[in-house]
């Protein structure tokens, strides 16, 4: 079967729109509201082209045996400019942002393709947002408009995802960082997880480049006093959680103890299922607690004053911006993490400040905070928290780990379950990811089943999804990104949290024990 | 009237013990087609439902909304029992549920029809629509019916094929199913006879049942026209000079030569200028586009502006030029709505060009 | 499906006057449909408000038909009487006023809705006597 694009004549396949076929074959036709995760809406006619004389959307118009189209003709460029010129009017029409949660909305560039609506509703399942109103009045808004923040809304950012238009957004914080590299205060950065296997997507690199030399080395360009690591602080969240965990055995529950580092999933069970908050963890999260280590412990070792750390986190989380506003994310009067930047963020950033990416010689992480396990590099992938910690559990109980990766608790299916056996006991663990399968095994849960562990995830893939993270189209990119830091793992000679020389370091000399009297106040809620 | 005409209770029960092929055969060389301003022939689109598989719909369309079209209401209220019949038959022809939709507007008529309804002992539900007349296009209809934002879906694949609930649907005008019951048993049936919604600057406003191929001034005789300026043919239609086209003959072949759209027969008779009519008509628009395409949504609310900004004094000649240019535009729509919409101003501007230049600098 | 979407909003309004958050809570729960649908849902039609309106909601068209026979002029005359425009509520909460798309009475235009009631062969007395005899 032929059709002739631009007189040339090309064999297509059945069921193949006109968009689909240009795509494979490079030929160039703009789009706004397509998004290939989701049915063409053919909502913005911005990829119209001419079919046999007459402008059809090419998105869903599928291709039929000898249809001849113009994808560059006077009529279609005479279409496009006028939409282009009536979505610069629309901008014209309303005022800039304003709001102050994580997740913005910017109405002036939005062009209502819905597609965040259908993240929100197909993938995620929590239905935060959707279209009111008709017409020329109709606006993506919250229930009633109330905003975001009095919504169901985890601040996930999977809408961000399907957004082609920079429409909905994570709120811009690089002003503030801009503000603290300026002044005279000591600014420290930590870099997240999945960091490492994502910044280079914002510099063309191919995804599942392993960046972490030249992340640090950029980070170092921009003028942070240190670049330290977020595993580190991952380390320190298993070995507390860990405890937790075996605290819990011994008292025979409650059952389950689910993961805490992920805030869209603290504030999905606060908004909609309050009867299992005594079963998360009272562990903060990765950067929170190394927040708290640095504004106490560094702070002491280096002789600066707290009150003058500036501590940034860059991850790939917007609902970060949201957790380290908590009150519980606090200290002595101080936030443990001041700024948190986005994965995005951040890439715009250095390209902003001109540094060359790609060319820098790669940099290490400063210690003594830049120190980690490979235990601490999985925590970007679904399943990663619940391995790591049971490589912590099994070197507390002395076993001898034969293996040390736990491919029963790895992999991309919403819902994983494992039996793995600890100190002779048969431990029950599940992992989920993304909302829409955390709600169905909350369900399973409430009607009785039982599972020692449950690993909770907001993001589909675990943060290496994240709502802060580089917009790809690859289908692989969840595959690919964690590829790299399964393989940062391997490279560790330490791969268990217990054996960190800096936690160890950080426990003998100032916590002394994890949930001790001192190690709750800084690195628990409660 | 024909479309007055009382099919006998023992009549209709000799329709319905009719083979349900037979009947739709029987619509089918009638000739009779929709009476909602498509066109579509009746007898294939009941074939095309009947052949898909599973359970079927069949939806009254009573969301007249095209302004200036009475004719719905006027059969609900002066000839119920027919429709109803007809809504019968073609649930037993095509072995489907039956649904009304029944514009808001319209609500006042609900209880007469349930009390006929419950009198003839059918099964028919009725949904009532609340204010859009989007819902008047069929993949809306549906879409409002299964309780969503009336947008419209992209077809293929059509209703026929997956309609309500993804179940073929097949969708007819109040007008259409009036016709079915009247043409099963009238030998003499005629399908050339009309029913036209005749308002505006006339003596006597009304429905008037009259046969295609009349002149237009003798159409608007029957009203007792007043001072007419210009004639709209309904929102989607066009709007022509009275003067101009008094003797245009009044059928879809004549009327889609000269680039206008006969739809449901809908006269507007009026002795405003052409832009306070125009403006009128894009307000129209703007408040009912259902916001899905940018298109209809952008362009349209532009081209409202520009007529606003012209009908004020200040409009340019830059304005008129870019007001032609987004009426084309507007036929790039995803439905009909927008695609109406630019229809008609580019009649207007084709036909009253000459006022438009006269009011801009 | 027992019972359709448009129907249950449209007896919420009845009953209410409007879409109270409290009623679509209930609604989302009974049909096991998104509260946000529902809430898109009757944004998106003119006659469920979701905010309140006053007891009495006056729709006057404004389509050609009815301006050929002298709706502005009605218009403007209620606007004075109620002194409110279009889109607003009198202060006693008790009239809304709206225009409207053709409600379908131009052979007895000029015509309003108040509420589901229609009122057509308007003149500018007529109106405000309607008016007046439900204040």
């Amino acid at each position: 079967m032929q059709v002739i694009i631009n007189s040339k004549k090309i064999d297509f396949n059945e069921g193949e729109t006109i968009l689909d076929l240009a795509k494979r074959k490079n030929i160039e036709i703009p789009t706004l509201c397509y998004h290939s995760y989701f049915q063409p809406q053919a909502r913005c006619r911005l990829c119209v082209v001419e079919v046999d004389g007459k402008l059809k959307t090419s998105c869903d118009t599928k291709l039929k045996d000898g249809m001849n189209i113009l994808t560059d003709s006077g009529k279609v460029k005479k279409s496009r400019r006028i939409t282009r010129e009536l979505l610069k009017e629309r901008e014209k029409r309303f005022k800039p942002v304003q709001d102050k949660t994580p997740v913005v909305i910017d109405h002036s560039k939005c062009i209502l393709c819905g597609n965040c609506i259908f993240a929100c509703s197909l993938i995620q399942e929590v239905n935060a947002i959707g279209e009111k109103g008709r017409g020329i009045k109709t606006k993506i808004s919250s229930l009633y408009d109330k905003g975001l923040e009095n919504s169901p809304c985890t601040f996930c950012g999977q809408c961000t995802h399907g957004c082609n238009c920079e429409a909905i957004k994570e709120r811009d914080d690089t002003e503030k960082l801009t503000k603290a590299l300026k002044s005279k205060k000591h600014v420290i950065v930590q870099t997240a997880p999945s960091i490492r296997a994502s910044l280079g997507e914002m510099f063309e690199m191919p995804p599942g480049s392993l960046v972490t030399g030249k992340m640090a080395a950029a980070l170092r360009k921009l003028g942070f006093d240190k670049v330290f690591d977020s595993d580190f602080g991952a380390d320190m969240t298993t070995y507390e959680e860990t405890h937790e965990f075996l605290e819990r055995l011994e008292k025979g529950g409650p059952f389950p103890l689910f993961t805490s580092c992920c805030p869209a999933w603290v504030k999905f069970v606060e908004y909609g299922y309050r009867e299992f908050a005594k079963n998360v963890s009272t562990c903060k999260s990765p950067i929170t607690m190394f927040g708290a280590v640095a504004k106490s412990y560094y702070a002491k070792k280096s002789a600066v004053n707290p009150k003058n750390i500036v501590v940034v986190a860059v991850v790939p989380c917007i609902a970060k911006k949201f957790e380290i506003e908590r009150d519980e994310m606090k200290n002595s009067g101080m936030k443990n993490v001041d700024i948190a930047l986005t994965t995005r963020e951040m890439g715009k950033l250095l390209k902003n400040k001109g540094i060359n990416f790609n060319k820098l010689q790669e940099s290490e992480f400063d210690n003594p905070l830049g120190v980690s396990s490979g235990g601490g590099a999985i925590y970007g992938v679904t399943g990663g928290v619940a391995e790591t910690v049971i490589r912590s559990a099994k070197r507390l109980f002395g076993e001898k780990m034969d293996k040390i990766e736990f491919n029963d608790l790895r992999g991309f299916e919403g819902m994983k379950e494992a039996t793995i056996e600890l100190n002779g006991k048969e431990i029950k663990i599940a992992v989920a990811h993304g909302l829409s399968n955390i709600r169905k095994i909350l369900e399973i849960i409430k009607k009785g089943k039982k599972y020692h562990l449950v690993e909770m995830m907001a993001c589909p893939g675990g943060c290496i999804g994240g709502g802060g993270q580089p917009k790809s189209s690859d289908k692989d990119i969840l595959k690919k990104r964690s590829s790299a830091l399964y393989c940062q793992d391997r490279k560790l000679k330490v791969r268990v949290a217990n054996d960190n020389p800096t936690l160890v370091e950080v426990y003998k000399n100032f916590l002394k024990k994890p949930l001790s009297k001192k190690s709750h106040e800084l690195l628990h809620t409660r | 009237m024909q479309i007055l005409t009382k099919i006998k209770e023992k009549d209709f029960e000799s329709i319905m013990k009719m083979r349900p092929n037979k009947i739709i055969e029987r619509v089918k060389e009638s000739g009779l087609a929709g009476r909602g301003g498509a066109g579509f022939p009746t007898g294939m689109k009941w074939e095309l439902t009947r052949k898909a598989e599973g359970q079927k719909f069949l939806i009254c369309n009573a969301d007249e909304g095209e302004p200036g079209t009475f004719k719905d209401k006027f059969i609900i209220e002066n000839n119920l029992e027919t429709l109803l019949q007809g809504i019968a038959i073609g649930s037993h022809a095509l072995e489907a549920k039956c649904l009304i939709y029944l514009r808001g507007e319209y609500s006042y008529l609900k209880p007469k029809i349930e009390k006929m309804i419950k009198k003839m002992k059918l099964n028919v539900k009725i949904v009532t629509g609340a204010g859009a007349y989007i819902c008047g296009e069929e993949t809306s209809l549906i879409e409002s019916v299964e309780g969503k934002r009336a947008v419209p879906r992209s077809r293929p694949p059509y209703p026929t094929v997956e309609g309500l609930w993804k179940r073929p649907t097949c969708i007819n005008n109040v007008e259409t199913l009036t016709n079915v019951p009247i043409l099963l048993k009238d030998k003499n049936w005629n399908n050339n006879l009309r029913l036209f919604s005749i308002s505006g600057n006339v003596k006597k406003p009304g429905v008037y049942e009259l046969p295609l191929g009349l002149e237009l001034k003798e159409i608007l005789s029957v009203s007792e026209p007043e001072e007419i300026r210009a004639v709209c043919l309904g929102y989607s239609g066009g709007i022509i000079p009275f003067d101009k086209f008094k003797n245009l003959k009044v059928d879809y072949k004549t009327f889609s030569e000269k680039s206008l759209m006969l739809g449901s027969c809908t006269l507007i008779a009026l002795n405003e200028g052409i832009v306070k009519i125009a403006k009128n008509i894009a307000e129209f628009f703007v408040h009912e586009s259902c916001g899905k395409c940018l298109p209809c949504r952008e362009g349209g609310f532009k081209i409202l502006e520009l007529l606003k900004k012209i009908e004020n004094g200040k409009g340019t000649k830059k304005d008129l030029k870019e007001l032609k240019e987004l009426s084309e535009y507007m036929d790039i729509s995803f439905c009909a709505l927008g695609v109406g919409y630019g229809f008609s101003m580019r009649s207007a501007l084709k036909y009253f060009g000459k006022e438009f230049e006269e009011k801009c600098r | 499906m027992n019972s359709y979407v448009l129907d249950e909003l449209e007896r919420i309004k009845k009953r209410y006057g409007y879409l109270k958050e409290k009623e679509l809570v209930k609604l989302s729960k009974k049909l096991k449909i998104p509260l946000i649908k529902l809430y898109e849902t009757a944004s998106f039609y003119s006659f469920l408000p979701t905010e309140p309106k006053g007891r009495y909601m006056i729709r006057i068209c404004n389509n050609l038909p009815c301006m050929a026979k002298g709706s502005e002029k009605i218009l403007k005359h209620l606007e004075k009487f109620l002194k409110i425009i279009p889109g607003e509520t009198t202060e006693d909460r008790k009239f809304s006023l709206e225009t409207t798309s053709c409600i379908g009475c131009c052979d007895k235009a000029p015509a309003m809705m108040i509420n589901d009631k229609i009122y057509t062969n308007l003149t500018e007395k007529e109106a405000v006597k309607i008016i007046k005899k439900l204040k």
